[in-house]
Parts: structure tokens; C-alpha cells; sequence
């Protein structure tokens, strides 16, 4: 027997569905939803359940949008000829954080995982070649610097080269304020590697 | 208490949000999966030494399920496995075959040396030759090595008009109906396959076998090695996909 009231059980159990939520952060924060009012339940309850209905795909970059197309993609200020290709819809953000990218982008929504079994199929490659027309000039591929995420920008260099589209891939390097003796075999090699001119 | 192993990273899964679960192909204690706490995080030290197909040196200290990693240092980044497609996929191969067909904590120290030699092979693009010698000697370092001498049939020595089967290798003219998939093995494939298995194998690179000896072992190594699992593996179709040869 639950040592809960039924309907607290429940709210904890739907909320260790979350991920990084556990039975005891569960616990603390269905104590914390109890305790508060009736009032801001309701706006936690219906913000979730508008997130839910009114969040899509953007129907050409599969970013998370409530309009579509993206506010992105229906911005005549961006830069059509550059399309950055990233992994999830967190990285669109991440890189626009930067205010150094003014092109348009493409959402992947996973990378190329041949052990677990995530293909090229898997992926929105197929709308992404289907993007590439005469304006386009570049691609970057901004996919995360892991064995994934480099198996799927070689896989999609290979496929877009031979358009003779202009291929480019995010730099590799030593994170910024850094102490070079801390940084890796592997980070400093690749920062060697990449290394320019002053 | 804990202990230190030498080992070369087979699996990575995701932890949270900030961890990883690794498995470590060790010489010493077989195959081990451990946590690595925050080795997501970019200024962590065990970002780089666990990521997949690098060897290095692990500390680790013992847990119920899951053991912890705490130190690591890289021996060998076998950064190269991870910059071409092809040899990453290829590895990957390599690393699921053997995850799938080593139990845990079963030191088999002759596969760690084998997976050194054939990635270090593989690393200077012979990743034909060295998924083959890996798939063969892999069998038989685990007691599934094909018989390549006599029929499994009636015991009778085998020479010529070779008959292979995924059953358990060699079958003669007369045997072969009682055994599922039989093919036909050329005298040249018959021979590349017990050098791979008889030879020390450092000397596996000197082997240079035509690319028909290569694509017939291929296939009579896949329908042996699918004989003996119970799913099949997730990397061979993306290996399909993308290799050239």
C-alpha cells in the first residue's frame, strides 16, 4: 500500500517520468505543488498543456515553432545563401546566443549513432537536400564535436559536396579561459591542428 | 578497494545530464561498465579518455551494478577511427561484435590484443583485412571456431570440393543436406581463414589477400557469426550504407 494519498502518488509518478527527476526530487516537488495555490497550479497545469498543443516543427528547418514557418526561416533579413545544420532545436538557440550566425538553420533532431542503431534514415536528411537549391552557398555543419555528431557531418559532407555547395564545420579548440596544461591530448592536437594566423 | 586497468572504450551511453555510462574492454578483468560522473562536461577531465575507441588507463572503484570511473588518462586517442566515416563505422562494428559476444568481467586477455592489433591495422586503412581477422579469431578465442580440417558432419578429413556451413564450419559432399546454410568455400578463402586463425597476430598485416578471398569470407563469416547471436547487430547497416569496398 502507498504510503501517499492516491492522487499525490500520482503526480509523483507522472512526475519521475521527467528526466533528471528521481522518486525524491518527485516528492519534494509534488510537496511544493501542494503547498502552493490553487491559482498558480493552474497556470503551471495550463502552460504545460498550451506547450504541448500549440508547439510544432517548423515545416522547413524542424525547429520548435509556434508559427509556420519559423520566425527564422520567415525573416527576409536572414542570410539565405548559409544554413547551419545542428543536432536538436537547443542548439539553434545556443549558436544564436552567439549573435555571430545570420543565416537560416537546419534541425537534424538526433546524429548518426551506428551502435544504437540511428541511421542517416532516421534523421531529417531528406529535407535538408531538398532545401538545397541554387541559393544556397554553404552549408555549416554545426553538428557537437563527439563521434556522432563527426560521423554525421562527414556523412553529410559526402553528400553535399558533390553539389558543389561550399561545406564548412564548426572549429575545434581549447575552450575559452582555459589553462592549456589542463586541456587534453586529444582538444590541444585538434587546436593544433586548427591553429591561424595573427 | 579500488584497482587500475588498461582498457579501451567499446560502448558509451548518456547518463543524466551530465554523465556517461561506459563500457571498458580491459585485458586484466574482461568487460567492465562503470559511470563516469560529469564526463559530459567540457572542462572535465574524463571528457576525452572515455570517449569510444580510445585506450587508456582507467581507475576504477567497484560498485553493485555499475562500477565508478574516477581517473582516466589516455595510452592511445585512436583519434584517426573517429575522423573517417568508414573507419568509424568499421569500429563500431568491431566494438559492437565484441560487446555482444563477451560476457562481463571475463578476462580474455588475447581478444584486448587482438583489438589493439586490428585497430592499429584498421587505423592505417586495412579495415577489410582487419574485420575479417577480428570476426575469425574472435570465434575462436571464444571457443566458436569453425572446423576447418573435417567434416562436423562425419569426422572425415575435408580437402577439396570445400563445403562450409554456419553451423560449425566444414561439411563434405555427402553430409551437407543434414546442415542450413551450406555454401561453397574456395581453396584460396580456406586458407586465408586458417592463417588468420593460426597465425601470432602481428603478422596479420603482412597477409594481402584479394579483395574475392576478402568479400567471400565476408560473407560466410556474417552467416556464422548471425548463427550465434539472437538479434541482429544495429552497426552493420550503416557499414553497408556508407564502405566502399
Amino acid at each position: 500500500m502507498s504510503r501517499y494519498p492516491k492522487p499525490m502518488a500520482r503526480l509523483i509518478e507522472e512526475l519521475t517520468r521527467l528526466p533528471g527527476v528521481g522518486p525524491k526530487t518527485a516528492q519534494r516537488l509534488s510537496y511544493f505543488m501542494i503547498g502552493m495555490s490553487e491559482e498558480e497550479v493552474h497556470n503551471l497545469a495550463t502552460a504545460i498543456l498550451e506547450a504541448k498543443q500549440r508547439i510544432k516543427f517548423c515545416s522547413q528547418c524542424f525547429q520548435l515553432t509556434e508559427e509556420d514557418p519559423c520566425p527564422f526561416c520567415s525573416d527576409d533579413r536572414r542570410d539565405r545563401t548559409i544554413i547551419c545544420v545542428v543536432e536538436e532545436p537547443r542548439d539553434v538557440l545556443a549558436i544564436e546566443r552567439t549573435k555571430e550566425f545570420h543565416g537560416l538553420y537546419h534541425v537534424l533532431h538526433g546524429a548518426i549513432s551506428p551502435l544504437e542503431g540511428i541511421g542517416p534514415e532516421d534523421l531529417r536528411i531528406t529535407e535538408l537536400m531538398s532545401r538545397l537549391g541554387p541559393e544556397v552557398k554553404e552549408v555549416l555543419l554545426a553538428t557537437d564535436p563527439n563521434v556522432e555528431g563527426e560521423a554525421t557531418a562527414m556523412y553529410l559532407a559526402r553528400l553535399i559536396k558533390p553539389l558543389g555547395i561550399r561545406v564548412t564545420r564548426m572549429a575545434h579548440g581549447m575552450p575559452v579561459g582555459s589553462d592549456l596544461e589542463y586541456v587534453d591530448e586529444v582538444t590541444l592536437g585538434k587546436a593544433l591542428e586548427g591553429r591561424r594566423e595573427l | 578497494m579500488s584497482y587500475r586497468v588498461e582498457g579501451i572504450v567499446i560502448r558509451v551511453r548518456n547518463l543524466g545530464e551530465a554523465d556517461r555510462i561506459v563500457t571498458v574492454f580491459t585485458a586484466t578483468h574482461g568487460k567492465l561498465r562503470a559511470t563516469a560522473r560529469g564526463a559530459r562536461r567540457i572542462r572535465n577531465r574524463l571528457l576525452s579518455p572515455t570517449q569510444i575507441f580510445t585506450h587508456g588507463r582507467y581507475l576504477i572503484f567497484p560498485g553493485k551494478e555499475l562500477h565508478n570511473l574516477s581517473q582516466a588518462e589516455i595510452v592511445q586517442s585512436n583519434q584517426q577511427l573517429r575522423d573517417d566515416l568508414e573507419m568509424m563505422a568499421y569500429a563500431s562494428y568491431l566494438c559492437e561484435l565484441l560487446d555482444r559476444f563477451v560476457d562481463e568481467e571475463l578476462p580474455v586477455p588475447d581478444v584486448f590484443l587482438l583489438l589493439t592489433t586490428v585497430f592499429a591495422l584498421g587505423s592505417q586503412g586495412r579495415f577489410p583485412l582487419a574485420a575479417r581477422a577480428f570476426e575469425v579469431r574472435l570465434m575462436h578465442a571464444l571457443g566458436y571456431s569453425p572446423q576447418l580440417y573435417h567434416c562436423i558432419g562425419c569426422g572425415e578429413a575435408v580437402t577439396d570440393n570445400l563445403l562450409f556451413t554456419a553451423e560449425g564450419g566444414l561439411v563434405c559432399r555427402s553430409c551437407s543436406s543434414d546442415y542450413t546454410n551450406v555454401m561453397p568455400l574456395s581453396n584460396g578463402t580456406w586458407e586465408l581463414m586458417k592463417r588468420l586463425i593460426e597465425w601470432d597476430v602481428n603478422r596479420i598485416g603482412i597477409l594481402h589477400p584479394t579483395p574475392g578471398a576478402l568479400a567471400e569470407l565476408k560473407a560466410l563469416m556474417r552467416k556464422y557469426i548471425d548463427f550465434r547471436l539472437d538479434y541482429p547487430l544495429k552497426s552493420l547497416d550503416f557499414l553497408e550504407t556508407i564502405k566502399s569496398d
